[in-house]
This record gives C-alpha cells, sequence and structure tokens, in this order.
C-alpha cells in the first residue's frame, strides 16, 4: 500500500469532467485505487464515488493505491492532480 | 379516471414565474419523477439482477439517444452532461456495490437502487460549494432513469399533440425530449426563469411556467390545464368560461404574435423620424437564427457566463473564441456587445468561498481584475472575433473610474500580446460600461469620457437603489424598477452619457418590458436590449410613437413621486394606445 497526499488545483476543482479522467485513468491500472478526504474515502475507480468527494480547488486528497502496480499508479494520479486535471 | 368527474371539479389558479412566453391549452400528463414510490419488498435476486440488467441496458440507450440529440440541436459542449450520465449509468463498482446488496439482503431491486443513488445524492448535498450541490440533481436523474425502466412504463406513449407536461422539476434531458414530442408546454414544481431547462424551453419555443411549488399535488393525469407563459399562470380544470377566455386570449396572441413579426423587419423609427435600436440580450447561441427573424439590430448584450455553466469550467480562449465568433458572424452587419464574465452574487462561484453578501461582494469586473489572467484571456478571444464581424467589450459592476482604467490597460496589454502573434482585430473596437452600481450612475459623465458608450442594467441599479436583496423573498415585493429614484437615475446617465458624447443603451429587464418602452423614448434612451420574443413589440411601439409626445409624458412621469402613479399612468397609456399589446404581454402583478 502506497499513499500521498494532493491538493485540487484547477479553477472549478474535481467536478464532472475531470471525475470522468480521472476514473478512465484509474481504470488503467490493476491497483486498488482510493480517495479520501477527511475521513470519506471512495473508490478511485467509481466515477459516482469520486464526484461525491465535491473537492473544490484548495481540498487535499489523500491517495491510496494497493496492488501490484500501486507505484505507477500512484505516480500517474498525483502527476494529474498536480497539473489541475489539464484545466485552468 | 371517471371524464364526468374531471368536469366536476374546481377551477383551480396557481401562480408561478413566466419561463417561456405563449399559451397553450391542453391535458395533463404527468412526468413521475420524484414521486416515485419505492416499496421495499422481498425479492428472489437472480431475477432481480436480470431485471437491473435490462433497465440498465434500455437507460444506456435512452441516454445515449438524447446524447446525439443534444449534440446535434445544442453542441458538443453543453452535451456533455449526458456523456456524464453515460458514464455513471456504467460505472462499474457502483453497480457491484449494488448487485451485492441484492444477494445479500434479497430485495427487490427498486428499494437497493434507489437507496444507493440517495445516498450519493445526499452526500453531495452537504457541499458547502453550489457547483457540485448542482450534481445532486444528475444523479437523481440517473436514479429516476433506472426506476422508470424497471417499471417498463413507455414514456412516449403518453403524448398525443395535446399535452402539457407536468412534473416536480424539469431536467435538460426531459426538455430535449420533450421538443421531439410534439409537446404543448410544460409546468414544474421547482426551477426558475434562469435555469437551464428554462432556458432551454424559450430557445425551443415551447410555452412553460415553472416554480408552481405545488401543482404536483392538485393534478392528476388528464385533466384540462390552461398554461400562459407570458404571466406565470396555470389553470386547472378551468371552467368553461375560463378557457373560453384563454382560447381568445391565445388567438389574439397568435395573430398579434404573426402580424409583429412581419412588421419586425422595419426600423425602430418614430413618427416624427427619431431612430433608435432593438437589440437583442443573448443568453444561448440557438437563439442566434431569431435575431433576423424578431428584426434585431444586433446583440445589445452577449451574455458570457453560460459558457462557464456549459462547459462546468472556464472556457479557454479558443472555446470563447469559436462561440464568439458564430455570434458576431451571426449578427453581421450588426453589432454583438460581448459582457466580459459577470460572475458572483447570484450568478455563480468560482471555487469555495462564502460571503455574507454577495451582491455588495467579489463580483464582476471586480474579480476580473483580480484575475487578470482570465480577463486577459477573455479579452483576447472576443479580439480575435472582432476580426469576423463587429464586436463590442462591456465591463459589468463598475464602481469606480478607477476600474475601467485598469481593465483599459489590460485590453491595451491584450491588443499588444495578439499584434506581436501577428493575429488580426478590429483595432477600432468599442468599451462600454454597464451602469448599474448607484456610485457609477452618479459619475456616469466622467465615466463615459473614457469608454464608447454606457448601457443601463437595471435589475442591479434597483436592487442596489432601493437596498433590496430581489433574490430575498421577504422584501422580493420592495423591488420595484418603477420607483421614482430609478427613473430620475436612468434619465440622470443618459443624459451624464449625451453630455460626454456617448450613446446611451439599456439592456435591464425594463429595457424589454413593453411598459416602459415609451417612457425610456422620451428620455432619450438610444438603444433597447431585451430579450428576443420581445423584440418586435417593442419596434411597434416605438413605430407608433411621436418622440415630441414621448419626452413630453416622459417629463410628466418625472415629477410623480410614487412608483404606483408611475405604474398606472403607463398601464393607462399602453392599454389606451396599444390595447392589444396591454391584453397579450403585460404582467398581471401591473394589472390590480
Amino acid at each position: 500500500m502506497v499513499e500521498q497526499e494532493v491538493v485540487v488545483k484547477n479553477r472549478l476543482g474535481l467536478h464532472t469532467r475531470p471525475a470522468a479522467s480521472l476514473v478512465k485513468l484509474a481504470a488503467k491500472f490493476k491497483s486498488e485505487i482510493f480517495l479520501e478526504r477527511d475521513g470519506y474515502r471512495v473508490n478511485g475507480k467509481s466515477i459516482i464515488g469520486v464526484m461525491t468527494l465535491a473537492a473544490e480547488e484548495g481540498a487535499r486528497i489523500l491517495l491510496l493505491c494497493e496492488g501490484e502496480d500501486e507505484k505507477e499508479a500512484l505516480a500517474a494520479l498525483a502527476d494529474f492532480f498536480d497539473r489541475g486535471f489539464d484545466e485552468p | 379516471m371517471n371524464p364526468d368527474k374531471v368536469q366536476e371539479r374546481k377551477e383551480i389558479v396557481l401562480r408561478g414565474i413566466g419561463a417561456s412566453p405563449g399559451i397553450a391549452i391542453g391535458t395533463a400528463v404527468i412526468l413521475k419523477k420524484h414521486g416515485v414510490v419505492v416499496e421495499e419488498k422481498v425479492a428472489e435476486p437472480s431475477q432481480e439482477m436480470e431485471r437491473l440488467q435490462k433497465s440498465i441496458d434500455r437507460s444506456a440507450y435512452e441516454l445515449q439517444k438524447i446524447y446525439r440529440t443534444a449534440v446535434d440541436k445544442l453542441g458538443s459542449e453543453k452535451a456533455g452532461i449526458f456523456e456524464a450520465q453515460l458514464l455513471m449509468i456504467s460505472d462499474p463498482i457502483f453497480f457491484s456495490g449494488v448487485k451485492k446488496r441484492i444477494d445479500g439482503e434479497k430485495k427487490n431491486v427498486e428499494f437497493i437502487v434507489s437507496d444507493e443513488f440517495s445516498k450519493q445524492a445526499d452526500q453531495l448535498r452537504k457541499s458547502d460549494n453550489e457547483l457540485f450541490r448542482q450534481r445532486a440533481y444528475e444523479i437523481e436523474d440517473v436514479k429516476n432513469r433506472i426506476l422508470r425502466n424497471l417499471t417498463e412504463a413507455k414514456l412516449k406513449s403518453k403524448f398525443d399533440g395535446k399535452s402539457i407536461v407536468v412534473t416536480s422539476d424539469l431536467t435538460p434531458a426531459d426538455a430535449v425530449l420533450l421538443s421531439r414530442n410534439e409537446v404543448l408546454g410544460y409546468t414544474s414544481d421547482f426551477g426558475g426563469a434562469r435555469s437551464h431547462a428554462s432556458i432551454l424551453s424559450r430557445s425551443l419555443g415551447i410555452p412553460a411556467v415553472v416554480g408552481l411549488k405545488e401543482i404536483t399535488k392538485h393534478i392528476e393525469d388528464g385533466m384540462k390545464v390552461v398554461l400562459d407563459g407570458y404571466h406565470g399562470v396555470v389553470v386547472i380544470n378551468p371552467s368553461e368560461e375560463t378557457a373560453r377566455k384563454y382560447e381568445e386570449k391565445k388567438k389574439w396572441c397568435d395573430q398579434l404574435d404573426s402580424e409583429l413579426i412581419t412588421e419586425a423587419g422595419q426600423p425602430a423609427l418614430t413618427t416624427d423620424g427619431r431612430r433608435v435600436f432593438v437589440e437583442a440580450n443573448l443568453e444561448l447561441l440557438e437563439e442566434l437564427p431569431l435575431l433576423k427573424s424578431h428584426g434585431a439590430d444586433g446583440i445589445g448584450l452577449f451574455r458570457t457566463e453560460p459558457l462557464i455553466i456549459d462547459a462546468d469550467s472556464i472556457p479557454d480562449e479558443e472555446t470563447q473564441f469559436q462561440t464568439f465568433k458564430k455570434a458576431v458572424v451571426e449578427a453581421a452587419p450588426d453589432s454583438v456587445v460581448f459582457r466580459t464574465f459577470d460572475i458572483g452574487g447570484d450568478k455563480l462561484f468560482i471555487g469555495d468561498h462564502d460571503e455574507p453578501n454577495p451582491f455588495l461582494g467579489w463580483r464582476g469586473i471586480r474579480m476580473m481584475l483580480d484575475r487578470p489572467d482570465m480577463l486577459k484571456e477573455q479579452f483576447r478571444a472576443i479580439l480575435r472575433a472582432s476580426a469576423f464581424g463587429k464586436s463590442k467589450i462591456m465591463y459589468p459592476m463598475v464602481a469606480s473610474i478607477e476600474e475601467v482604467v485598469k481593465a483599459n490597460a489590460i485590453l491595451e496589454e491584450s491588443k499588444a500580446s495578439l499584434d506581436s502573434e501577428g493575429i488580426a482585430f478590429d483595432r477600432d473596437i468599442e468599451v462600454g460600461v454597464m451602469i448599474e452600481i448607484p456610485s457609477a450612475a452618479l459619475m456616469s459623465r466622467e465615466i463615459a469620457s473614457h469608454v464608447k458608450f454606457l448601457s443601463i442594467g437595471t435589475n442591479d441599479l434597483t436592487q442596489y437603489l432601493l437596498a433590496v436583496d430581489r433574490t430575498n423573498d421577504l422584501v422580493a415585493n420592495v423591488f420595484d424598477e418603477f420607483h421614482p429614484s430609478v427613473i430620475r437615475t436612468v434619465k440622470h446617465i443618459i443624459d451624464s452619457g449625451h453630455d460626454a458624447g456617448v450613446k446611451v443603451a439599456m439592456c435591464g429587464e425594463m429595457a424589454g418590458n413593453p411598459l416602459a418602452t415609451v417612457m425610456l423614448l422620451g428620455l432619450g434612451l438610444d438603444e433597447f436590449s431585451g430579450v428576443v420574443s420581445t423584440l418586435p413589440v417593442l419596434k411597434k411601439i416605438i413605430r407608433a410613437t411621436n418622440y415630441k409626445s414621448a419626452r413630453k409624458f416622459a417629463r410628466q412621469l418625472l415629477k410623480l413621486d410614487s412608483s404606483d402613479d408611475v405604474k398606472k399612468a403607463l398601464v393607462e397609456y399602453l392599454k389606451t394606445r396599444f390595447e392589444r399589446i396591454y391584453h397579450t404581454t403585460i404582467s398581471e402583478e401591473y394589472v390590480e
């Protein structure tokens, strides 16, 4: 199990479109992926779950990955957060 | 239901918000959504799994169809919300949770699906952020679609060309679907005039009354309904007399409409030769084809905020440019006034911030000056569009000259950056200021010396002059755009603008209100900008009015010291000179 704290950087937060991209990215990995905010945890491969995080700009999210490709998964997801989901 | 019983029932009059103009008389068809009562039952898991899969498949098929129609009719940006619903409906994690519960608890699929979706929607509703709370509706929409398909009720067969749809809340998906089913009109318990579905219904030309609070409680399938989208009135079980009254009114309206549309192409010229301009306030690109048919002299207010709402993010320069370009090309040879993002207040927030007084807070040009990168991006998009047709720029929520100077400086930077990249734009692009804050109204002469035009925003101006929050029900009756102070301020702004040698326009609700037309004309207003549907009416009134008499009438109105007297005089004027317009378009709040 690996984990890392990340921050939502884009202006409108983790709304529908970035949530969809995030889930698609997570689905590429075999590991189990979770996102946790203030103790509320959701499955990173569920768009409905990710949306319910209601993570706005500046929200801190804990990424947790567990499985054979956990390191790669964590790096890819953290990078996606870091890029502000490729949004303004 | 027994048809005799329907006849016996008492007439019920409900008042809501007229979201889309027109009169419809037809039969109620209730679109059940939130009202689906889900019972908890014991059920055989394997059978329930099969039912669930069938419903998911059917729902996905429907959504794909809606998505494709939406892409055609509305463009791929706006269709994005249906694409997201498609993703939800195939969320593997969520549905494996549902299946686990069906297997473990041996309960009916309706109960478990409903319970699981509601949990997620409730979670979203806890957010402090309006944008995220809105997402709860999308989840509810997906839930209701699955539940509806579980009962295998076929929606479409219920419509027969005489249907008026009654629902608790209309979603954009419903509006798109209904437009293909020859529905006469729709009404709902919730929603406002600015909700997405209301805007769509106006574009699609379907009369609508929303915000009726409890219409779904009063109505049953098959009841006769009259819907008056002009005045926001719905009559259930109309008496013969009421029905006749509305039939007649509908005939009038239809006839007047066709007359007005026929004459709409003629210039807004008074009988004694004063030429003014009648322009459109635009919310959606879908309204563009209506410009010419409704005689618009261009677009006097192009709201750019809907781009944010549609894209669910701040659209980049290229997206904005493509949208703006479509508008200027369609409006040519007339011009388009692009208002820079006016977010905040009741409109939309960026990120998570809570203000005790949003209307007095971080909004309009204040926000944009704090985010110069965003403003520059928008300026560049407008400037690029100006190479394809006449464009103008307008700053909202200006309180002081310094803001105009700062924004102008950023505009110059944007021009320089385009120059250095060799991108073409209109060097003489005109800049104007929206006058909607009392301080700006008082300083309008000085502000006018920094720009090429002023445009009066009466909604906010009224709100700030009278210190009344127009979204607060408790004081909504205090909000009064015919208050003498508002009219005198409008006069001051027009005179100041003219002193400084610039044109003065108005893009607030008042500009589109036929009751105010003669007064505004008499006060010297140069340009009227209102919703597209109202423009032919304004032109008709202007073309039949003598400017000199209007000036005299306006002078008399300026002497009045109460709003009631002003309204009485205006109602009387319209009633005696434009009786049909009076009867078909004037909201009943003025007719007491």
